[in-house]
């Protein structure tokens, strides 16, 4: 059954997914895909059975890569691909759905925790650095051989990383190099005072040092200069890293760099235009962009708080890969919020563009806790996870009868004021009981209704009283997939 | 001893607290315990503030005791000055709204109205005095204003003024800024006024200004009168006789009759010194008169003269026959001069040349044959001093201004009536509607705010409006109503308090403690909720008010800047800054754009620079990048689309099918002014509209479905579609969603995100699905919003820019440089010619906006200085070439030739934007509408 939701099933399984062919010359598999270390991590584990993740543009290797794996460990392989959100994220529902002891993610990660504990190896995929044009380019670059600056790179190139630096240190002193948060081997004890973890990736700061010191030179990305789609890897550390040090891109193919700081300036205006479409908003939905990264309820809990604080009504809604024509199903719906991991959330929007625009919690976050540093003073979060409680940068929302609630603001969108939302965040939610109300007044009712009423067609005639009276019946009982009553064919 | 160091304890605690008890000197102090030197509160008291900081945290630059800054921007007076009447009469003389009138000074830059105001002023303030060679400029209360010599804020003032019979009346003056980029002000004057005195410089005649201002009053439905300044330079500087400076001041007359006219539906509207609406003036000299008051001086001196009637025979061609001392409408001799000449031009040219003559031999005895005495130091004065000192003696007060404006403007309770029912959005007939129409100072708060001042810091802001009906007491609370509250949406409105409450007099506000209905009141306090205007009424117990219009400009902001903290972390205080400057200047827009940028959009360079100095120093201390002004564009069509543009919803369910083409001429501006609007009744006005105005045949006139990108938007939607062949019924089902999916598209265009004007979109079929499943907004919005675009592709799209009309004043030499100054700018004249009895000549011009930055400096430049001009926002015009033209090369840092502009701008806008480079049409395009193209041989030469 073809509806608005989902396309005819037909067509979806006819349809050609991705490049059907090899991308990789088979000489070249073992190199590119590590497979050496996946043979070894399989059979470290000693497990049966192991799940391949592969984003859709690597899906053409895939059957190769796990015919030699299995191949050569004996292990049952079950090939993951189409991912219900982000590729770049662990699909641990997938894997278990396989019974899979063990997952191996092919291709850019986004390395947040997954939200069960399973053992995976990430494979980036090796990209040539040529590191004596890198370390020139950084010369020149950072004339002060004292200044900190810290060393950054695309996943595929960080294993050049270490070798880069160990060409630069002889004359710059103070280097910190960036190594990916790949998640720490289990039951490896952590001794060591615990690195700072950011952006995907594991610091290893200095006592007493602090990463907003530190200038940043990124190996990676093309030296093309007119893409306006940039990769969400470098664009969250462009809009994370602090404003006020400078930010430069090198190219591992060519050594050509280039001063991000114009592009980062840009990124960061944009964003804070999606803040004020958030402080206007009244309807906020809240899509589900991710079921496997750790945490994901307890954000989706501090968000529907957040805007019921702010005084503005929210909509979960689930729908899978967000696409412009499911969302504007919604049009009641000012602003969307895209819950899913770093990366996700990030990702170039469709060409065509949304209805409504997609924002990332933090921008919900900053327009909706009136105790949240203004525009220039707060740090560009780019997890959900910085907001909850336990994060250094999680700010808690101000009590109620706090005057921050209380100043009016001028959109600067419309230009016209915002009122202070009509109603205080009480504390207990869940009383019932009766309150006095100070002016007789209509009850709020639901946007959604209000929004129907102002529609010239609203559906379906209810046709009251013309309908005969008949008894309630039982309905299905089961998941969509298989109805009790359905059978097992 | 124990007893001792209590007692210590008392009065310094520190000293004896360490103190063993026994043997003073003799116990064991350790070394960090031992006090070697007395403490910094002990040496300088408890009162001073003292800190012991590291060397060097204080960078050297900065002062250690810094001076406490206070900041200033406006001259105010310390103390209240002295008045020629009480206080307390001001105040009695508000409750009796008869004789109260409320007028804005308006005219073209420079023609004398605050120099008009300060004559007001000296009158009633004997201790205010203008300096000897400097004008007093008393309402240019802001270091800016007096620093460039130009009005930039409306400033209020009251004063009680005597007419000719002694009755004083309550002034409420608005002297208003002259200068075209700040119309605004004015809008703001007019909306609390009844009527407007019209300045205009006799020597230079109606300019841009002035016309623009008479359309203006004119449309607010203000009663006009006119005074014409600056007499003395008909006769000391152009030096005409005394005939050619009648015919010149009756060509202005005549002028500003036929404007009235030409704008007005009312053909009783004409001006004349016969009625008495039209007064004479030289405010430098202290000269102001009407016929009326001319011929009062006459009666004075020589008595027994009916000085009314005498007034009716003082204008036109009227001639005194002194052998029969009748008047005659024929020259009883040759030489014979008109009644105006004799009795009030030649008095007038012989006072002034005998002043400026010869001061030693025969002055004295002119002076005392009129009555006018002056002492030896007053005959010592120069020129100038003396003869604003005789003209006062001889012209005394202002009174023929005073009674022009009571007989011709109406007072607040005349004026009432016409005035809600203009900017009212609720029903007259209501109780509160009466309330208002009466002035009624017992009936429920009503009061309507406009302007927005600053207190002298620049912190806090005062509200400035005109109280309606009821009484505005000082701390009461008060509801605010925002711009956008109506009865079903009561969001936009706050509950506050009164502060104090001002008459505001320019430099001096006079704090009361009530103001009745029919006055004007600065109020402290409810700035917080307020914008731009409010509506101030009752906490409680007035739930039907509504609000009063928003203000109406009569110029667009079309100049565009972005701006930027210089330090990225002080956003925070910029965008304070900018909240602060929108309060300020009544058209402003400041708002950030989907790119980020933090965009000001103002009339015109002097606006936005006056917004920055505030922005800069008043509002918010800090460094602000600004990017080189840019323009706004639009996007049009020049054609109807080439074919009938089709697309399918995602689900191939529906399809809608849409032709663009390029609207009416004028229509797009009629939307915009709301002469038409779309929740009309749609069978009968809306119809009828169309259908009378624009010759639309009724079926199209009667299916418009939408105006975009809102109800005032210059594009309409038309469902072109045939009952035959698409169910009406079905497409009426998503009808909404199409709807949306338009303005979603006219809001942003295809070529550079920028507003499509002037484009009418037809529905010419749709395939609807059947089931409401198959047609929800996902599926309809993104594809008619697709469908408008491919339709507007197909229809030779162009850019539109704003063009600016300018008027030059130059002598004749400097007539050719203008020329060429303008032409290098793609400017083109469109009228030359002398401006009757002066040696200057009026260019009148259209330039693109874009091209007029600079503009003004450029024209001095090439003229020495000697050209003056203004400019206005005029109209939109198509930019030369076709943006899409893939073939032209944009060389940067090079002029483009003409046809190259449109691409040019495009792409510049999109860079700016951050969008890519160019567009890419096939996006908009689905397969089988690509297979269309080719089929139907449709050449196009845009690459896809």
């Amino acid at each position: 059954m073809e509806s608005t939701f989902s396309s005819s099933a037909e067509a979806a399984l006819q349809r050609e997914a991705g490049a059907a062919g090899l991308l990789t010359p088979l000489a070249d598999l073992d190199r590119v895909y590590e497979l050496q270390r996946v043979v070894g991590f399989v059979r470290d584990l000693a497990c049966q059975r192991v799940a391949l993740q592969f984003p859709d543009q690597l899906l053409g290797d895939a059957g190769v890569v796990a015919a030699r794996l299995e191949e050569t460990t004996g292990s049952k392989m079950f090939i993951l691909g189409d991912t219900a959100y982000g590729s770049c994220c662990v699909d641990v529902l997938g894997a278990e759905q396989a019974g899979a002891q063990a997952l191996v993610h092919f291709g850019p990660a986004c390395l947040s925790p997954p939200a069960r504990p399973l053992p995976v190896a990430f494979v980036f995929g090796q990209r040539p650095v040529a590191l004596e044009l890198c370390a020139k380019a950084f010369e020149v670059q950072n004339p002060d051989p004292t200044a900190p600056v810290a060393l950054l790179s695309e996943p595929a190139c960080a294993h050049a990383l270490e070798a880069l630096a160990t060409l630069l240190r002889p004359r710059y002193a103070d280097l910190l190099v960036a190594s990916p948060a790949l998640p720490l081997p289990v039951g490896s004890l952590d001794t060591e005072p615990e690195p700072l973890q950011r952006f995907g990736r594991r610091f290893p700061l200095a006592p007493g040092r602090c990463l907003e010191e530190y200038d940043a030179f990124y190996v990676g990305g093309s030296g093309a200069s007119s893409d306006p789609d940039l990769d969400p890897d470098l664009t969250r550390l462009l809009l994370g890293w602090a404003p006020e040090r400078s930010f430069s891109s090198c190219c591992p193919d060519t050594g050509g760099t280039r001063d991000e700081g114009a592009r980062a300036g840009r990124l960061r205006a944009r964003r804070r235009y999606l803040v004020e479409r958030a402080r206007d908003a009244r309807v906020v939905g809240l899509l589900v962009g991710t079921l496997g990264v750790a945490r994901h309820r307890e954000a989706l809990a501090h968000l529907r708080n957040l805007t019921r604080a702010a005084g503005k009504h929210s909509y979960v809604l689930a729908l899978g890969r967000p696409t412009p024509p499911k969302l504007a199903n919604f049009p009641e719906v000012d602003v969307f919020v895209l819950l899913a991991c770093p990366l996700g959330a990030l990702a170039p929007q469709p060409s065509g563009g949304f209805f409504r625009p997609v924002l990332s919690p933090c921008e919900l976050e900053a327009a909706c806790n009136p105790a949240w540093p203004s525009p220039g003073l707060a740090p560009h979060l780019t997890h959900y996870a910085d907001l909850l409680p336990g994060s250094p940068f999680h700010v808690p929302l101000p009590p109620p009868e706090s005057e921050l609630w209380d100043i009016p603001d001028v959109s600067l969108i419309t230009g016209e004021l915002r009122p202070p939302p009509a109603w205080k965040p009480s504390n207990d939610p869940g009383c019932s009981a009766l309150t006095p109300r100070p002016q007789l007044e209509l009850v709020e009712s639901s946007p959604a209704a209000s929004f129907l009423s102002s529609r010239s067609w609203q559906g379906l005639q209810p046709q009251l009283g013309q309908t005969p009276v008949t008894g309630v019946v039982s309905g299905r009982r089961g998941i969509a997939i298989a109805y009790e009553d359905e059978g097992s064919s | 001893m124990g007893k001792l160091s209590e007692m210590d304890d008392d009065d310094d605690d520190d000293d004896v607290g360490d103190h063993d008890e026994d043997h003073p000197g003799m116990e064991v102090v350790l070394h960090e315990d031992k006090k070697y030197y007395p403490t910094a509160e002990e040496v300088y008291g408890p009162e001073v503030e003292t800190i012991v900081q590291e060397e060097d945290t204080q960078p050297l630059t900065e002062p250690i005791i810094k001076p406490v800054k206070t900041k200033k921007f406006t001259l105010m007076e310390q103390t209240l000055p002295v008045t020629v009447y009480e206080m307390d009469f001001l105040a009695d003389l508000m409750d009796n709204s008869e004789l109260i009138r409320n007028v804005t000074l308006c005219g073209h830059l420079h023609h004398g109205k605050t120099c008009f105001v300060d004559c007001l002023i000296e009158q009633t303030h004997p201790e205010i005095r203008k300096r000897y060679d400097q004008d007093l400029c008393y309402t240019d209360i802001l270091f800016t204003e007096q620093e460039r010599g130009v009005g930039i804020k409306s400033t209020p003032v009251t004063v009680a003024l005597p007419d000719t019979k002694g009755k004083s009346y309550l002034f409420n003056i608005m002297d208003t800024p002259g200068h075209v980029n700040f119309s605004d002000e004015v809008t703001a004057g007019l909306r609390i006024s009844d009527g407007v005195v019209l300045f205009i410089d006799a020597a230079e005649g109606v300019m841009l200004n002035t016309e623009r201002l008479i359309k203006h009053a004119v449309q607010e439905r203000l009663a006009v009168t006119v005074c014409i300044n600056k007499i003395d330079r008909l006769i000391l500087e152009l030096k005409l006789p005394p005939t050619d400076a009648y015919y010149k001041l009756r060509h202005i007359v005549d002028e500003v009759n036929g404007l009235i006219s030409m704008y007005s539906t009312d053909e009783n509207l004409i001006l004349s010194p016969l009625l008495g609406n039209v007064c004479f003036s030289s405010s430098q000299y202290s000269i102001c008169f009407t016929l009326g008051s001319f011929a009062k001086i006459y009666a004075d001196t020589f008595g027994d003269i009916n000085y009314q009637e005498f007034a009716k025979r003082l204008w036109g061609d009227i001639y005194f026959n002194p052998k029969t001392r009748k008047f005659t409408k024929k020259a009883p001799t040759s030489s014979s001069q008109r009644s105006f000449v004799e009795f009030i031009l030649e008095p007038l040219y012989k006072i002034l040349a005998q002043v400026v003559g010869d001061v030693d031999t025969s002055l004295l005895r002119t002076l005392d044959e009129l009555g006018i005495h002056l002492t030896k130091e007053e005959l010592k004065l120069n020129i100038h001093p003396l003869l604003r000192l005789v003209c006062k003696k001889f012209f005394g007060e202002f009174t023929g201004f005073v009674d022009m404006c009571v007989q011709h403007i109406p007072s607040p309770k005349v004026g009432a009536k016409p005035k809600i029912e203009h900017t009212y959005t609720g029903g007259v007939d209501s109780d509160l509607g009466e309330a208002m129409s009466d002035c009624d100072p017992d009936g429920p708060l009503m009061c309507h705010t406009t302007k927005m001042y600053s207190t002298d810091d620049g912190v806090q802001f005062h509200a400035f409006g005109r109280v309606l009906s009821g009484t505005i007491h000082a701390g009461q609370p008060v509801k605010v109503l925002g711009e956008n509250y109506t009865l079903e949406d009561e969001e936009d409105s706050q509950i506050c308090t009164v502060g104090r409450l001002w008459i505001s007099v320019a430099r001096y506000h006079i704090e009361v403690n009530r103001v009745p209905a029919g006055n004007w009141v600065l109020i402290e306090g409810v700035d917080q909720p307020i914008v731009k205007t409010a509506t101030i009424t009752e906490p409680r117990g007035n739930e039907e008010a509504q609000i009063f219009r928003p203000l109406k400009f009569n110029t667009t902001s079309v100049i565009k800047i972005a701006v930027e903290p210089v330090n990225p972390s002080e956003l925070p205080k910029m965008l304070d800054g900018l909240r602060k400057v929108n309060k300020s200047y009544p058209s402003l827009t400041t708002k950030v754009e989907e790119s980020g940028e933090h965009v000001i959009l103002g009339t015109g360079e002097l606006y936005l620079d006056c917004v920055m100095h505030d922005l800069r120093k008043m509002y918010s201390e800090i460094d602000i990048k600004v990017a080189d002004p840019v323009v706004t564009f639009c996007e049009t069509v020049v054609e109807t689309s080439s074919l009938k543009c089709f697309a399918e919803t995602p689900n191939k369910k529906n399809k809608i099918t849409m032709i663009a083409e390029p609207l009416e001429k004028g229509l797009a501006e009629d939307i915009e002014n709301e002469v038409v609007q779309i929740t009309w009744n749609r069978r009968k006005k809306l119809g009828e509209f169309f259908q009378t105005k624009y010759d639309w045949d009724l079926l199209a006139a009667r299916s418009i479905w939408a105006f975009g990108p809102d109800a005032t938007g210059p594009n309409i939607l038309v469902d072109d579609t045939l009952p035959s062949e698409v169910d009406k019924a079905l497409l009426g089902s998503v009808k909404d969603s199409i709807v949306q999916g338009f303005q979603w598209g006219t809001r942003e265009g295809p070529l550079c995100d920028e507003l499509i004007r002037n484009v009418k979109f037809k529905i010419l079929d749709a395939v609807v699905a059947q089931e409401p499943l198959h047609r929800g907004g996902g599926q309809i919005i993104p594809t008619a919003r697709r469908v408008v675009y491919s339709a507007f592709l197909m229809a030779t799209p162009r850019l539109m820019e704003p063009y600016y009309f300018v008027e030059v004043q130059a002598p004749a030499d400097c007539v050719s440089a203008v020329y060429t100054v303008l032409a290098r700018r793609r400017g083109h004249v469109t009228q030359d010619a002398p401006i009757p009895g002066s040696p200057l000549y009026t260019i009148k011009a259209f330039i693109p906006a874009i091209d007029s930055f600079g503009f003004e400096t450029d024209l001095r430049t090439h003229t020495q200085g000697q050209a003056f001009s203004l400019s206005v926002f005029h109209h939109w015009q198509i930019v030369p070439g076709d943006p899409l033209d893939k073939s032209i090369v944009i060389r940067p840092l090079e002029p483009q030739p003409a046809p190259h502009l449109a691409r040019e701008f495009m792409i510049k806008t999109r860079r700016r934007k951050g969008l890519s480079e160019d567009v890419s049409i096939s996006k908009f395009f689905d397969d089988p509408m690509l297979l269309e193209l080719a089929k139907q041989d449709v050449v196009l030469n845009y690459p896809m």
